[in-house]
């Protein structure tokens, strides 16, 4: 079979739906030197996220030693000065394919020193980057940049880091446009924004999943569940002052998470879904039945209804998500 | 021709709940009324600022008295601190007038917290973190408030700045 004829097979196949991006990428990745190149390269990544991650732990160690002896200039110079090198760094080596992640390794060090940078910046301008207004277009700003150069390099990195400053720009601008608002001032608002981008996160995984970007399906699974459960459970409250309507909906919730790890063969959305079915179980029996029943009984109670939910964790892990 | 780019709706429905979280917030804040459905507030309320040096302000049968001062009790006023002044604010419009001590001794006052329909008054909140998910309680702004309705107060407080942390509520007017 020539190479023609194969590409025309896949074209036909992929029109007819019967094959999937992600199925032709594993193909691909198969023949080109299978699992031993894909670790090499894993590797070398991570090896430069983390080399990423000490250089910024010493610039941040180098600014605080010398910070009283530098002037606002200078204040300004080594903070946003070293993040915008950085990402001009990261630009220019995304462009060489050969250099591996070496360019978004940069940008990391960017994303991590921009935002101190602009902050400096603002504050030695007079202004007061601790306010609502200032962080929504810091962090505004930061989410085009990183959006910018996403759609330049299409790493999965950037995307990472244009959602994390697009998550940041939300509650700033949540919080600007409540102000000073005391409606807006409960602990409630804060769990119904987190409520909010944990389902967007969800969402957002589910949309990733058959794309080049389904790595990110994983990370984005795991703090939008966390976020999404951990918000409704707190939204249920404790006695005398508990939401009934919350505390009715979360095993719903749970459930529904739990049947959406094995349909989508998610291990993170089981994890999350059964640690969160344990939390309400020991939450409820707390809240419930501890003053009736005591608190021995209750604990005994609830140790059964733990092993209950690893077992049926393990049997779900087993029978749906065991390759 | 070039081909259609296909829409993810997925993905425009995971990029926009945040957004349209944004949206409710704004109608929320922006047209409390059609979100909490409570009626508008009808009884306005007297309220002073500055420092009273050493008078009593306070309400007795619904009715203001000032109790005089022992001269040994009565401590100078700080800097740039205003004597006490009264205001009727308006609830309707929203503005405060300033009145002396004889018009407003002339007033029937409720000095409960809540006024007879349901309204309170309540300090704003200010967010003191960088990350703005912690905040604590604004003494310089204050709302009017009633189940989901807020409406921010806008109080004449005088000339001096510290004067907004030291309005003190006397009274809803009781017709």
């Amino acid at each position: 079979m020539d190479k023609q004829s194969v590409l025309e097979s896949v074209s036909t196949l992929v029109a007819a739906g019967e094959l999937s991006e992600a199925e032709l990428m594993a193909a691909y990745r198969g023949g080109a030197g299978g699992e031993v190149a894909e670790r090499q390269t894993r590797y070398s990544t991570v090896l430069y996220f983390i080399g990423g991650g000490v250089v910024v732990i010493g610039i941040v160690a180098l600014i605080a030693q010398i910070w009283n002896d530098l002037g606002s200039v200078m204040h300004v110079v080594v903070t946003l000065g070293s993040g915008l090198a950085a990402f001009t760094v990261g630009v220019l080596l995304s462009r060489r394919q050969t250099l591996g992640a070496a360019g978004p390794a940069f940008f990391l060090i960017a994303a991590l020193v921009l935002p101190l940078g602009l902050a400096v910046t603002l504050d030695e301008a007079g202004f007061q980057p601790e306010h609502f207004a200032w962080q929504s277009l810091i962090s505004l700003v930061l989410m085009g940049a990183f959006t910018a150069v996403y759609q330049l390099f299409r790493s999965n990195s950037l995307l990472l880091y244009a959602i994390g400053f697009a998550t940041w720009a939300f509650f700033a601008i949540t919080g600007w446009i409540a102000g000073p608002n005391p409606s807006f001032a409960e602990f409630e608002f804060i769990e119904y924004r987190v409520l909010a981008v944990g389902l967007s996160f969800l969402v957002l995984a589910f949309a990733f999943a058959d794309t080049p970007r389904r790595e990110l399906s994983g990370i984005l699974y795991g703090f939008g569940s966390m976020a999404f459960l951990g918000a409704a459970l707190a939204l249920g409250g404790w006695k005398p002052s508990q939401n009934v309507f919350w505390e009715l909906v979360f095993p719903g919730l749970v459930f529904a998470v739990l049947y959406a790890s094995v349909h989508l063969k998610s291990r993170v959305l089981l994890t999350a879904g059964s640690g969160f079915l344990a939390a309400y179980l020991l939450k409820i029996t707390g809240e419930y039945f501890s003053d009736s029943l005591g608190w021995p009984l209750a604990l005994v109670i609830s140790g059964m209804m733990l092993m209950g939910v690893g077992y049926l964790t393990l049997r779900l892990k087993r029978r749906y998500l065991s390759e | 021709m070039k081909p259609k780019k296909k829409i993810d709706v997925t993905l425009l429905i995971g990029l926009g709940i945040p957004v349209v979280m944004i949206v409710l917030i704004a109608a929320a804040i922006y047209l409390p009324r059609l979100v909490a459905n409570v009626e508008e507030p009808k009884y306005d309320f007297l309220y002073t600022v500055g420092y009273a040096q050493g008078y009593r302000c306070f309400v007795e049968d619904g009715r203001l008295r000032l109790e005089e001062p022992e001269s040994e009790c009565v401590a100078p006023g700080l800097p740039g601190m205003e004597e006490l002044q009264f205001f009727i604010h308006r609830v309707k419009e929203n503005t405060s007038e300033r009145v002396n001590f004889e018009a407003a001794s002339d007033l029937h006052l409720d000095n409960t917290a809540l006024s007879p329909d349901g309204f309170e008054i309540a300090y704003g909140r200010r967010s003191e973190f960088f990350f703005p998910m912690f905040s604590s309680r604004d003494y310089r702004t204050r709302y009017l408030r009633k189940d989901g309705f807020t409406e921010k107060l806008e109080l004449e407080v005088g000339e001096s700045f510290q004067n907004a942390y030291n309005v003190t509520f006397l009274g809803w007017i009781e017709e």
